[in-house]
């Protein structure tokens, strides 16, 4: 095990809080200090209130000195994007909208997270209103990816990318619409999981869209992903699509390997105008899982443009609903990327709507059954292309900047739409220094499995290893 | 005019959304728009009336059930 506490998993410092190792006000101590410098530095922190956390960590160690294990998660420190809702706290979106707003309810996931032991210690900095996929936010100030500050970390949860690759904090909440889990995971260097739709609560999650929306974790390694899934899964009666499936433990075969399991690798439409040396750290990756017993189908994937569209209808509308009025009171709060984007989702006629609704069954019966068939999973790029710079993505400059905004969630969106899951595992990196990642898309309810294929490849490969040069060192 | 002419005219999302947008923009989301929901409205064709929005979570759940049950 490593001496620094900040460069420690998950499951590493909750072991050592445990175990008497470290004391929760140790890990707690340098991840106030690395937020309050490198954090603010690269735009990761929305805002923090040491004091408090502190209090936390103190009374977690004083809990373990009497035998009192809350949970899994007992003493060690996290922070969220900040569109999680918790009781008399702030929770601003990443807006001018909802600057000052205070929630009157908490998070389910945050309320697990809490019953599990873990302390609540920042909001983290993000997309306004969840709404980009480059990270980008003129209101608070766009998140710089830590493996080099002059490129993207990816959005919508920018911040909470950025800091868990930064050794800030040992895991995190994202949300993901169109890839927002995804992205960044994939951007920076992590691991991050969109389950399937319905098994993790958003109730107290700020709302993008109703059908869309998906709750997840972001960690440095896939133990510490399937570990705080573990501990958000489940049914929730506060959240009307939750799903009525037993949750599994997701680390019990985490270590049980690829032999006699088949992947489908995705070519055809994923493969279009995708940059060769992507296309090279995917057939490594592929041929990785084949060198370990792996037996490997590649699969001719048609256009799923027709996915993204239904589910741009469905995000367009939902978002529009819910910021309607603000859209007519207060056009001005919103940055004009956002607020154009939702102005077009006012125009979707509603029988497009349901149409669109109406089509997921039959989509997600047909991947399901003729894409990912008899195979265990399906490997998908999560991005086609090198990941691009802030300039070139900042929508008012540079003019290739909308094209390259359309392809970063292009591989990722498709599974918004059908709520399949999909893990978001780091393979190596491009040419310009910065990480790239693959997703691992399974069956409705197959995390467990995805996890263990991501853990296969992360143990063959050591690609979760590495740490940015920009990253925060306790010692 | 079609389903997607009639809602995407400008006047009514000027009149709905209660601001104007520059020209150049308008264009741009209207005719994004129009595209997207056009293309879903062709796939529609082939649903039958039964079809309705929750099945998408049955689906899930059944397709859950199937595990490896299906043919490539």
């Amino acid at each position: 095990m490593t001496t620094d506490i900040a460069s420690m998993s998950l499951a590493q410092v909750a072991k050592a809080i445990a175990r008497g190792k470290i004391s929760s006000a140790e890990a707690t101590q340098s991840c106030i200090k690395g937020l309050d410098t490198l954090g603010r530095t690269l735009n990761a922190l929305a805002a923090m209130d040491p004091d408090q956390a502190m209090k936390a960590a103190r009374k977690a160690d004083r809990e373990r000195a009497q035998g009192k294990k809350r949970g899994p998660l007992h003493g060690v420190p996290l922070a969220h994007k900040d569109m999680y809702y918790r009781r008399g706290r702030l929770s601003e979106c990443g807006s001018i909208i909802r600057k000052g707003f205070v929630p009157s309810v908490t998070a389910t996931v945050l309320e697990r997270l809490d019953a599990a032991g873990a302390l609540d210690i920042a909001r983290l900095n993000m997309v306004e209103f969840a709404m980009g996929a480059t990270g980008h936010n003129p209101h608070t100030g766009t998140p710089k990816n830590p493996w080099n500050p002059e490129y993207i970390p990816g959005g919508s949860s920018s911040g909470p990318g950025v800091a868990v690759a930064a050794r800030l904090v040992y895991g995190t909440l994202g949300s993901d619409t169109g890839g927002s889990i995804r992205m960044p995971s994939a951007f920076c260097g992590l691991v991050g999981i969109k389950g399937t739709y319905g098994l993790v609560s958003r109730y107290g999650a700020m709302p993008l869209s109703f059908s869309n929306d998906h709750v997840g974790p972001m960690t440095r390694t896939v133990e510490d992903c399937a570990l705080m899934l573990q501990v958000i899964a489940g049914q929730d009666p506060k959240d009307a699509t939750s799903a009525a499936q037993k949750v599994p433990n997701y680390r019990a075969d985490l270590e049980k390997g690829v032999r006699g399991k088949t992947i489908a690798v995705a070519h055809g439409w994923f493969r279009d105008n995708m940059a060769p040396e992507v296309a090279k750290l995917l057939d490594a990756a592929a041929e990785v899982y084949r060198k370990m017993g792996a037996r490997i189908v590649p699969v001719e994937v048609p256009s799923l443009d027709h996915l993204n569209d239904a589910a741009q209808i469905i995000t367009g509308s939902e978002a529009a609903s819910f910021h309607v009025k603000w859209l007519d009171e207060r056009p001005q709060d919103y940055s004009s990327q956002v607020r154009t984007r939702l102005q077009q989702g006012v125009l979707y006629p509603a029988v497009r709507y349901l149409d669109a609704l109406r089509l997921r069954e039959r989509a997600v019966s047909w991947f399901v059954g003729q894409m990912i068939g008899r195979a265990d999973a399906m490997l998908v790029p999560a991005l086609s292309i090198p990941l691009p710079t802030i300039r070139e993505t900042d929508a008012t400059g540079d003019p290739r900047s909308i094209e390259l905004m359309l392809r970063l969630a292009r591989n990722t969106r498709p599974f918004n739409y059908l709520g399949l899951p999909a893990l978001s595992v780091p393979c190596g990196f491009t040419g310009n220094g910065l990480p790239a990642g693959f997703q691992l898309v399974g069956r409705p309810f197959s995390e467990a499995l995805l996890f263990r294929i991501g853990r296969a490849y992360e143990r063959e490969t050591g690609t979760t290893d590495k740490a940015p040069p920009n990253c925060h060192r306790a010692a | 005019m079609t389903t997607e002419d009639s809602a995407c005219a400008a006047g009514w999302l000027a009149a709905y959304v209660g601001t104007a947008l520059p020209t150049d923009q308008l264009n741009a989301a209207v005719q994004a728009t129009r595209r997207v929901s056009q293309g879903i409205g062709q796939r529609a064709d082939a649903l039958a009336m039964e079809d309705e929005p929750a099945g998408f979570r049955l689906g899930l759940e059944r397709l859950a059930l199937e595990r490896r049950g299906a043919k490539r």
